[in-house]
């Protein structure tokens, strides 16, 4: 949105405004008029004057400068009244009724300016007010009255009223409809006919029934009736299907019906000839029988009705509730302008008081917006805005050497993305982040180890800005300077369900994206199981729902972890973390059920008894007696009517971590630290071998492998191992031979030793201990997960 | 027809006998009596919005023993409470809860476990003596006072009032 464009919008904000300010005038000035009471009136004309100086601001915000200078005038007549210099007359009366009808005037025709001549009568008239009737003023030269005055006030601003209405001309022309050849006539001879015709009090004002003022309170409420509404969409739903299951039911009856049917007609013969014999109580049961099956099939077709129709009307319901919340939401829903408004202009001063020059380049402020959101995104953005212009933007001869435009860039862009998120770009074309600098700050804090900083990637490294133990420190803006209260801004974007990024270039600029929701209404969660008990995950944090295998977890420093994504991500129960006394239940012994969850820097995987679906819901605060209950946001209540707790995923994350901070370090770089364990396969088959050794490597280890004893006696003595895996059949050396070697031998006497084979005698296995196997595998029952777990056991 | 008269008489008479001096609403107090772990307790109705039945309670992971968990009351979330566990009693004995008396304040509201609800009963002010000895602990603090028949009345304004009662956890 253009510069033009957010003026037109902030005018037709302005008109709403003057509209109730005149009118308050103008019902205040008919008050004073009335009364007698000293008090009352001082009171009174404090209003009036409070009403006329915030006019003169709000003019002033939109350029329109003859109402500026009309109330400006008019501020200064009221004021001298509430000094007492003036007493109201009915002169003043009658003067300050015209002068509020003139701006009425003004304002309705949607004249961008009116006649030069009423303008400058106008002020006259209130100079005349102010000068004329007050000896007072001659004390105050700044304020006295006199035409030829040079720093007299109101004439300056008539000065600069001429000269804006000689450039606006052929606008005034336009709207008063008059030709251009009759143009210097028209605005003395017609012009006071007109503004004597809109000088009436009952001047119609078009703009003022476009919109209406209600406080947000009300709307919250009303908001929050509407959201209620969604517990009986899902109520109904929840009923059609009752009834559908209730009409299958009908169904298979009549099946079974049907299906005994021939048996029944056999029957009813053999009946018949009974009751030719005189059998009345058979024909009774006949009867009975036909009653029955006639009665039901009545009631299954009534079913079948009820459920057609309750579909119809759940799916009307549906349709309607959610076109309802739709529109409720937008109600509260502001474009981004409202907020964004003020935002070039601080830039420019901020950068000025710098000595930078500065330009704001501001991109889709016609977004709308959730108000609550806008609200909460407001100081956040602002503190963005300061550190660019403070710490991001370098000073003009700094740029003129490093060949940037002198004139520094700001940009903040507003994206409507899709699946009703917006986007949100803030970022510079300054200096950038010096990572190097963010590791020493980090390291000097003592957030993070020397050798730590100094293997973290570029990226890493800045994002160190978002820890909070960079933010308290006073020193930050001899850092590369976004510190201060990145961590609070990261913290703000993650509750209002969105995500945050950052670029960096060293030397080019910055940015930071923020993503988020258009508005806080929807909230969708998935419902999971956990060890038989429902929970809702905030959709907005679910990353990922995975089917992990059993085999395929690793254990990292005595951390389950598992690969997504390409990298190592933490695995824990939730059933744990939420301290549930009973444990997550698999469905499948090999084969568990994860759901990732994630802010923007940190991700871990939960599992869980089942993923079950997704749905909107009602956010439920907990109540008073539960102002904070660790790992849950809050509840919801599902069709059903059961009550499902909603999990707060920072919290868990927190408690699954139980260490706060390493913002933006992935996992990699602690998994580093971690060297795989290396395992020597010593084996003669190769079949056998290359088995082994695709196991072994599928579940994270570095595997050797030796074809005998000898050859893995050699490779023991070169590489480092961990552990080693030996066959017992072998030529030259024997499992048995060379565990005894290893025992033997001074430097490996410690290596944990698993033999395997395949001969299962009792002598066997004695045999293998007393050489010094830390464990023995019969292949026969050589299954991966039996050996892998002999393995963690021992490395 | 004279008898008739006499009695279609009396009975009116009896009808319209003012009430007794121990009903006159400033003296007496209206007791909710609820059974509780096979003990009988009484509240004020003053301090409860509602007796609800417990249907189905969603247990709440993370908070202490006494919270037993939260229902929903026609569409509003609202926690529960086990008084017997807040008291720190011994309560071995399973027992069959059926109700959930909601008590509320201007700043506090929860529900309290009820065995069974036995009725609403006026006790007069004077007939309530002060705490009986064998009750100490936790549970004297919410003491009102016994009545006559050995009721123990617990302290509503007292309950909701209690800062112990609050749950207000974050995750260190």
């Amino acid at each position: 949105m253009d510069e033009q464009e957010l003026l037109r919008r902030l005018r037709e904000a302005f008109k709403i405004e003057s509209a109730e300010r005149l009118a308050s005038l103008s019902t205040r000035l008919m008050e004073l008029e009335k009364t007698d009471n000293a008090e009352l009136c001082q009171e009174i004309i404090e209003v009036i004057y409070r009403e006329a100086h915030s006019l003169k601001g709000a003019a002033r915000a939109v350029n329109l400068t003859e109402i500026e200078a009309i109330s400006q005038s008019m501020e200064g007549v009221f004021g001298a009244m509430k000094r007492g210099e003036i007493t109201p007359s009915s002169t003043v009366f009658d003067t300050m009724h015209e002068v509020v009808s003139f701006i009425e005037n003004i304002l309705a025709t949607e004249q961008k300016s009116a006649g030069k001549d009423e303008l400058s009568a106008i002020l006259q008239q209130l100079e005349n007010l102010q000068a004329g009737q007050t000896p007072a003023t001659q004390k105050k030269p700044p304020r006295a009255a006199g035409p030829p005055a040079g720093n007299d006030a109101a004439q300056q601003i008539k000065d600069t009223m001429s000269s804006a209405l000689l450039k606006e001309q052929p606008g005034r022309q336009e709207s008063a409809g008059v030709d251009a050849g009759e143009q210097p006539a028209a605005s003395t001879n017609e012009s006071p006919d007109k503004s004597s015709q809109k000088l009436k009090p009952a001047v119609e004002n078009p703009h003022l029934g476009s919109s209406v003022r209600i406080s947000t309170d009300r709307l919250d409420k009303l908001l929050l009736k509407a959201e209620e509404m969604i517990a009986v969409k899902l109520s109904a739903s929840q009923e059609v299907n009752e009834l559908k299951k209730l009409r299958h039911s009908f169904e298979s009856w009549h099946k079974k019906w049907m299906r005994k049917d021939a048996l029944l007609r056999r029957y009813r013969k053999e009946l018949a000839i009974e009751n030719e014999q005189g059998g009345t109580r058979s024909a009774e049961i006949q009867k009975f029988l036909d009653w029955n099956r006639d009665f039901i099939n009545t009631m299954h077709k009534d079913i079948r009705i009820l459920a057609k129709s309750a579909e119809l009307n759940q799916r009307f319901l549906d349709r309607k509730i959610t076109y309802f919340l739709e529109d409720m939401k937008r109600v509260i829903m502001l474009p981004s302008t409202t907020l964004f408004a003020p935002f070039p202009r601080m830039v420019r001063e901020l950068g000025r008081s710098q000595g930078k020059e500065i330009d704001l380049e501001l991109k889709g402020a016609e977004v709308e917006i959730d108000r609550r959101i806008l609200e909460e995104l407001k100081d956040p953005l602002v503190h963005l805005l300061r550190n660019c212009v403070d710490h991001g933007v370098e000073k003009p001869e700094e740029r003129r050497r490093l060949n940037k435009p002198e004139r520094g860039r700001i940009f903040l862009h507003i994206d409507q993305i899709e699946g009703g998120k917006v986007e949100i770009t803030l970022g510079d074309d300054g200096h950038g982040i010096d990572p190097d600098m963010v590791r020493n700050s980090a390291v000097k804090r003592g957030l993070i180890s020397a050798e730590d900083a100094a293997r973290l990637t570029e990226k890493e490294a800045q994002g160190l800005i978002f820890h909070s133990g960079m933010s308290t420190a006073s020193s930050l803006s001899q850092l590369s300077g976004r510190g201060l209260g990145m961590a609070i801004f990261l913290e703000r974007v993650e509750k209002l369900g969105g995500q945050l990024d950052f670029a960096s270039i060293p030397g080019k600029g910055s940015s930071f994206t923020v993503c988020l929701p258009l508005s806080l209404a929807t909230f969708r969660g998935t419902l999971v199981q956990v060890a038989g008990q429902p929970f809702l995950a905030p959709s907005s944090h679910l990353v990922a729902v995975l089917h992990v295998n059993v085999a395929s977890i690793r254990t990292v420093q005595n951390k389950a972890t598992i690969n997504y994504d390409g990298e190592p991500l933490s695995l824990v129960g939730l059933a744990d973390t939420l301290q549930l006394e009973k444990p997550v239940i698999r469905k499948e012994s090999n084969k568990i059920q994860v759901m990732v969850l994630g802010t923007s820097n940190r991700r871990i995987g939960f599992e869980v008894d089942e993923v079950l679906a997704e749905q909107e819901v009602l956010f439920k605060e907990l109540g008073k007696q539960l102002l904070r209950v660790k790992n849950i946001a809050g509840a919801t209540i599902l069709g059903t009517g059961q009550v499902v707790p909603i999990l707060n995923v920072h919290d868990l994350l927190k408690s699954a971590v139980g260490t706060v901070g390493e913002r933006f370090i992935s996992a990699r770089t602690k998994q580093e630290e971690q060297k795989p364990k290396s395992i020597l396969v010593v084996e003669d088959s190769i079949t056998s071998r290359t088995l082994l050794k695709s196991i072994l490597e599928a579940a994270g280890y570095v595997v050797t492998t030796a074809v005998d004893g000898v050859d893995g006696y050699t490779k023991l003595k070169i590489n480092p191992i961990d552990l080693v895996l030996s066959d017992v059949e072998m030529p030259r050396m024997s499992g048995f031979e060379l565990t005894e070697k290893i025992r033997a031998d001074e430097t490996l006497a410690n290596i944990p030793l698993i033999l395997c084979t395949s001969l299962a005698t009792d002598q066997d296995r004695e045999r293998g201990i007393q050489v010094g196997a830390n464990a023995y595998i019969v292949k026969s029952n050589f299954d991966q997960s039996n050996l892998l777990q002999v393995i963690e056991k021992l490395i | 027809m004279n008898d008739q008269h006499d009695i279609l008489l009396n009975r009116a008479r009896e009808l319209a006998r003012p009430l007794k001096d121990k009903e006159h609403e400033n003296d007496v107090l209206k007791i909710v009596e609820f059974q509780l772990g096979g003990e009988i307790y009484g509240l004020e109705l003053d301090h409860i919005l509602e007796v609800y039945p417990l249907r189905k309670l969603t247990p709440m992971p993370g908070v202490p023993s006494f919270v037993k968990g939260i229902i929903n009351v026609r569409g509003h979330i609202v926690s529960v409470i086990d008084l017997r566990i807040f008291f720190e009693m011994n309560c071995q004995e399973l027992t069959d809860s059926t109700s959930v008396i909601i008590l509320q304040s201007k700043n506090m509201e929860f529900g309290i476990l009820a065995d069974a609800i036995i009725g609403i009963d006026t006790i007069a002010k004077k007939e309530i003596m002060p705490s009986l000895p064998t009750l100490s602990g936790i549970r004297a603090d919410f003491l009102k006072g016994v009545s006559k028949e050995r009721l123990v009345i617990l302290d509503g304004a007292k309950l909701l009032a209690d800062t112990r009662l609050i749950v207000d956890e974050e995750v260190v």
